[in-house]
C-alpha cells in the first residue's frame, strides 16, 4: 500500500509533462539574456553563436534550440534554421511556439509539419510526448508492471490494490511500448536538413554522375547511406533518392 | 537573266500555330507570289520549354531549289525555367511557272508530332525575261556603254571581310558575291566556306544587284555573315563555292545530213556545268590587351551601356524588390558574362536569372542581356543599391571601358506588426506570408518530468533487472506449486530433515528427561519410515515396516537387521528402567547412522 502514492504522484506528474521548469542559475541567466539582447538588437548571427555555445553545455535544451533556429532564421540560415527547430520538436514536441516555427520555416521550403491528409489534432496527439520521453514512460511502466507481477506471485494473489495497479501498469507499459514503437518506426534513423539554397542531387556518388534533381534549402531528407564525401538521401514526399554532397545538408540526430 | 531580288515586307502567311509536348511551331513566307527568276524567304520558327529542339522537316519541293540561310537561337531563363525558340531562314527558289504548294512542316518531339499548315505560291514568268530553258538571253550592255575587257569571265566568286586585322571577339563581316553576266540554266547552288575558329551569325537576308566590272555589267547576288574570333592568330576562311548551270551557244550547219536530229534534241543552245570558288581569305586576329584589363573583365567586346532599375522604391522591410540589370549595345551578345552586382548587406540577395535578345540591323550583331534579381530588405530606412559596373572593350577606341548605373535609393519602411515577410521562396516563386515566426523562449530550462522520464530511458541495461526479478520470482513460486501438488513425493524428500530434527531435539533433552528423548528418537525413526514408506507413523509396527522395506529396498539386509535392532533397542529405552538409559546416546548416533544408510538405499 505505500507504494501507491508514490505511483500515483509520478504517472500523475509524468503524463502531464509539464511540471516546474528549474530555475535557471545565476550563472547560467547571463549569456543567455545576452544572446535574447543580441538578437533583439537585430545581431541575429551574434544571437546564434551565442545559443550555439550555450547548447555545448545543455545539448537536450528545447528552447535553446528553438531560439538558435529563431537566430537563425532571422540572419537568413532557412536550412540551418530548420534543423534546429526540428531538434526543439523532437525534443519538446508539444510546444505550440516550436510547432508554429517549424510550420512556417518549412513552408518556405516548400512543406508542410502536418503532411496532407493527416488531420492536425491526430498529427498533435501522435506528438504529443517525445520519443525520448516515450521510452522513458515504456520502461517506467514497465517496471511498475513487472514488480507489482513480482509482489502477487509471492502473495499468491491478485487480488485487491496489487492486483489492480498491476493490471494498470500492464496496459500502460502496452500503451505506451506500442506509442513509442509506432513512432521510432515512422521517423528516420537519419536525418538531415538541406542547407545549400538550391542543392544538386546527383544520380551517384561524384560529380561525374548526372544531376538528377535540385532540392530546395531546408528541404527534410533521409540518410540512406554514406560514400566518402557523398551521401545518399531520400525525400518521402517525392519518393526521389539520389546523391548529395555532405557537406549540403545537416544532419539531425535522432533525440 | 536580271534577278531583282527584293525582300518585301513579311506577308507572315497564316501559317496557325500548333501544339505538341510543349512546342510550338510556325511558318511564314515573305510573299506569295514570285517570279520565277525571284525567290521567296520562308521562315520557321519552333518555341519551346527546353534549350535544345529537334530540327523541323521540310515537306518535298518539287517545284522549288532550296537553300538554307541561316538560323536564330534565343534561350531565356524566367523564373528558373528555360524557354527556347529558334527560327531557321529558307530561301525557296521557283523552278516552274504555276501555282506550288509548300506542304506542312513537321516536327517530332517526345513522340508528338506537330506541323503548320500547307502554304500556297503563285509562280510568274518573269517579267521582261526568257523563262531559263525557253533561249538564251543576250548579255547586258555595260551601263556606261564602254566595251567589255576582253577576257573578263561570264560568271565568278568573289569572297572578303570588312577587316583584316580584328581584336578577338570583334565583328569581322565577311561578303560573299557571286557574279554572273550570262543566263543562268536552272538555280545555282551555293557552299558556304569552311570557318573555324569563329563564332558566326548570319546576317540575312541575301543581297542582289547590278555592279560593272572591268567594263561588263554583272548580276550579283551577295551572303554576309558576322564573324567574332575565338582567338589570337592567324585565321583562315576557306573558298565559298558555286555550281551553276550556264548556256552555251552551239552552231548547227543547216546543210549538214544531220541538222533536224541536232536541232530537235539540242535546239540552239547547250548548257555548261560551272563549278567556282573563291579565293580563301586570310586575317590575323589581335588579342586584346593585357594593359589596363580589369579584374573582372568578362571577355565582352564592341560597345555597351548599362541600365539598372528596380519595380518598388518604398518597399517595407521584408518585402522583395525586383533589381532588373540590362546590358546592351553592339558585339557578340551571346558571350557576354555575368553582371557582378556588389555586396549587398543590408539585403538578402536571391540567384540572378537573364534573357537575351539578339538583332542583326545593319549587319552589325546587337541586343541586350537583362539580368533579374530579387532584393529582400532586411531593415527599414533609407537604403541605397550601389553602383553596377560593367567592363567591356571597345576596339574602336583600343581600350577597356567601364559602364556603370547610378546608385537606387530606396525607403524601407517597417515591416508589418510581427515583422513579416515577404520573401521570395527558394522555389523562385514569390509567395507571400502574413505572419512572422514567434518570440524567443525566456528560460532554456527542461522540466523535471522530461528529465526524469529521459533519465528512465537512458537506464540502459538496467531495465533488464525487473525481468530478471520477475522470472525469479515466478521460477521459485512454480516450484513451490509444484512441491505442493505432490504430498507423496514431499513427504519423502523431508523425512531425513524431519528426523535430523527430531535427533537433534532428543539429544538435548537426553540429561533432563532420558525417556522422554527416547520417545523422540522412537518418533523419529517411526515417522521417517512412514515419510518413506508412504505409510501412517502411528500404526506402524516393526513386522510392517520389515515387510514394506523388504519389498520396497529387497538388497536391504545389513541395515534392515540394523533397523530392527534400533526399534526394539528405542523401545527397551522408553519402557525400561533407568538404569539402561546410559545407551541413549549411543542410540541417537546409530539412528542418524542408519537413517543415513537408508536415505541412499530405499527409493522412492
Amino acid at each position: 500500500m505505500k507504494a501507491r502514492p508514490i505511483l500515483a504522484a509520478a504517472c500523475l506528474g509524468l503524463l502531464i509533462g509539464r511540471g516546474a521548469v528549474r530555475p535557471a542559475k545565476a550563472a547560467e541567466a547571463d549569456p543567455f539574456a545576452r544572446a535574447a539582447e543580441l538578437y533583439a538588437s537585430s545581431d541575429y548571427r551574434g544571437a546564434a553563436t551565442a545559443y550555439a555555445s550555450l547548447l555545448e553545455a545543455r545539448p537536450r535544451s528545447a528552447a535553446l534550440h528553438y531560439n538558435l533556429g529563431n537566430a537563425l532564421f532571422k540572419d537568413g540560415q532557412l536550412g540551418r534554421a530548420i534543423a534546429e527547430y526540428q531538434r526543439a520538436f523532437d525534443l519538446r514536441p508539444r510546444d505550440r511556439d516550436t510547432r508554429y516555427n517549424l510550420d512556417f520555416a518549412l513552408k518556405r521550403a516548400g512543406e508542410e509539419l502536418v503532411p496532407p491528409g493527416v488531420p492536425p489534432f491526430i498529427h498533435y496527439l501522435f506528438h504529443l510526448i517525445a520519443l525520448r520521453e516515450l521510452e522513458g514512460l515504456h520502461w517506467l511502466a514497465a517496471w511498475a508492471a513487472l514488480l507489482l507481477a513480482c509482489a502477487a506471485l509471492l502473495r499468491r494473489s491478485a487480488a485487491g490494490p496489487v492486483g489492480w495497479w498491476g493490471a494498470g501498469a500492464l496496459a500502460a507499459w502496452i500503451f505506451f511500448g506500442g506509442w513509442w514503437a509506432a513512432r521510432a518506426g515512422i521517423e528516420p534513423a537519419e536525418r538531415a536538413v538541406v542547407i545549400k539554397p538550391t542543392a544538386e542531387i546527383r544520380s551517384g556518388p561524384g560529380e561525374n554522375f548526372s544531376v538528377a534533381f535540385t532540392a530546395p534549402e531546408g528541404r527534410r531528407v533521409e540518410v540512406l547511406s554514406e560514400n566518402g564525401r557523398w551521401m545518399e538521401i531520400g525525400l518521402a514526399k517525392e519518393g526521389a533518392k539520389g546523391w548529395i554532397l555532405a557537406e549540403s545538408v545537416e544532419r539531425i540526430a535522432r533525440h | 537573266m536580271t534577278r531583282a531580288f527584293l525582300l518585301a515586307a513579311s506577308l507572315a502567311l497564316a501559317a496557325p500555330q500548333a501544339r505538341g509536348a510543349d512546342i510550338l511551331i510556325h511558318a511564314s513566307v515573305d510573299k506569295t507570289s514570285v517570279a520565277l527568276n525571284d525567290q521567296i524567304v520562308l521562315e520557321v520558327s519552333v518555341a519551346g520549354p527546353h534549350t535544345s529542339m529537334p530540327n523541323p522537316k521540310l515537306p518535298s519541293l518539287p517545284n522549288f531549289s532550296v537553300y538554307d540561310s541561316a538560323s536564330s537561337h534565343n534561350i531565356s531563363f524566367i523564373n528558373g525555367k528555360v524557354s527556347s525558340s529558334i527560327v531557321y531562314t529558307y530561301v525557296l527558289v521557283p523552278r516552274f511557272v504555276g501555282k506550288a504548294v509548300i506542304g506542312p512542316v513537321t516536327l517530332t518531339a517526345e513522340g508528338t508530332t506537330v506541323q503548320t499548315d500547307s502554304i500556297e505560291i503563285e509562280v510568274v514568268p518573269p517579267a521582261g525575261a526568257r523563262v531559263p530553258g525557253q533561249g538564251p538571253a543576250s548579255p547586258k550592255p555595260s551601263p556606261s556603254g564602254s566595251r567589255p575587257t576582253p577576257g573578263a569571265p561570264d560568271i565568278f566568286v568573289m569572297a572578303d571581310v570588312d577587316k583584316k586585322k580584328p581584336y578577338v571577339n570583334e565583328q569581322v563581316t565577311l561578303s560573299v558575291k557571286f557574279f554572273t553576266s550570262v543566263q543562268l540554266l536552272g538555280n545555282p547552288q551555293y557552299d558556304a566556306p569552311k570557318i573555324s575558329g569563329f563564332l558566326a551569325e548570319d546576317l540575312p537576308p541575301e543581297r542582289h544587284g547590278t555592279v560593272e566590272h572591268r567594263g561588263r555589267s554583272y548580276y550579283y547576288s551577295e551572303i554576309r555573315t558576322a564573324l567574332f574570333p575565338a582567338s589570337a592568330g592567324k585565321l583562315v576562311i576557306g573558298p565559298a563555292t558555286v555550281r551553276a548551270q550556264v548556256q552555251k551557244d552551239v552552231t548547227i550547219d543547216p546543210y549538214a545530213p544531220d541538222f533536224f536530229q541536232r536541232f530537235f534534241s539540242q535546239g540552239f543552245v547547250g548548257s555548261e556545268d560551272k563549278v567556282l570558288s573563291s579565293e580563301p581569305v586570310e586575317l590575323r586576329a589581335e588579342a586584346l590587351p593585357s594593359a589596363g584589363k580589369p579584374p573582372d573583365f568578362t571577355g565582352a567586346v564592341g560597345r555597351f551601356g548599362i541600365t539598372a532599375a528596380v519595380d518598388r522604391t518604398d518597399p517595407k522591410a521584408g518585402e522583395a524588390v525586383n533589381l532588373t540589370v540590362t546590358v546592351q549595345g553592339t558585339g557578340n551578345v551571346k558571350a557576354l558574362g555575368e553582371v557582378r552586382l556588389p555586396p549587398m548587406p543590408s539585403f538578402r540577395v536571391y540567384d540572378t536569372v537573364s534573357s537575351m535578345s539578339l538583332d542583326r540591323a545593319k549587319d552589325v550583331v546587337n541586343g541586350s542581356k537583362v539580368f533579374k534579381t530579387v532584393l529582400v530588405p532586411k531593415v527599414s530606412g533609407p537604403l541605397m543599391i550601389p553602383s553596377v559596373s560593367f567592363h567591356y572593350f571597345d576596339p574602336a577606341k583600343g581600350q577597356y571601358i567601364q559602364a556603370s548605373t547610378p546608385p537606387i535609393l530606396l525607403k524601407v519602411g517597417e515591416g508589418d506588426a510581427s515583422g513579416a515577410a515577404t520573401a521570395a521562396a527558394p522555389t523562385g516563386r514569390l509567395s507571400t506570408v502574413s505572419e512572422d515566426i514567434r518570440y524567443l523562449k525566456p528560460s532554456p530550462g527542461i522540466s523535471s518530468a522530461t528529465r526524469v522520464l529521459e533519465t528512465v530511458a537512458g537506464g540502459g541495461n538496467a531495465h533488464t533487472l525487473p525481468f530478471l526479478l520477475f522470472a525469479a520470482v515466478l521460477s521459485m513460486t512454480m516450484y513451490q506449486e509444484k512441491l505442493a501438488s505432490d504430498p507423496k513425493g514431499r513427504r519423502f524428500r523431508g523425512a531425513l530433515k524431519a528426523a535430523r530434527k527430531r535427533i537433534h531435539q532428543a539429544q538435548d533433552l537426553k540429561a533432563k528427561d532420558p525417556k522422554a528423548a527416547a520417545a523422540l528418537l522412537s518418533e523419529a525413526l517411526t515417522r521417517y519410515l512412514g515419510d518413506k514408506l508412504d505409510a501412517p507413523a502411528s500404526g506402524l509396527t516393526l513386522r510392517r515396516v520389515v515387510e514394506l522395506l523388504g519389498s520396497k529396498a529387497p538388497g536391504l539386509g545389513r541395515e534392515l537387521d540394523s533397523v530392527k535392532e534400533l526399534w526394539e533397542e528405542l523401545d527397551l529405552l522408553r519402557f525400561a528402567p533407568a538404569a539402561s538409559h546410559g545407551k541413549g546416546s549411543d542410540a541417537a548416533e546409530r539412528l542418524s547412522s542408519v537413517l543415513e544408510r537408508l536415505e541412499k538405499e530405499v527409493p522412492r
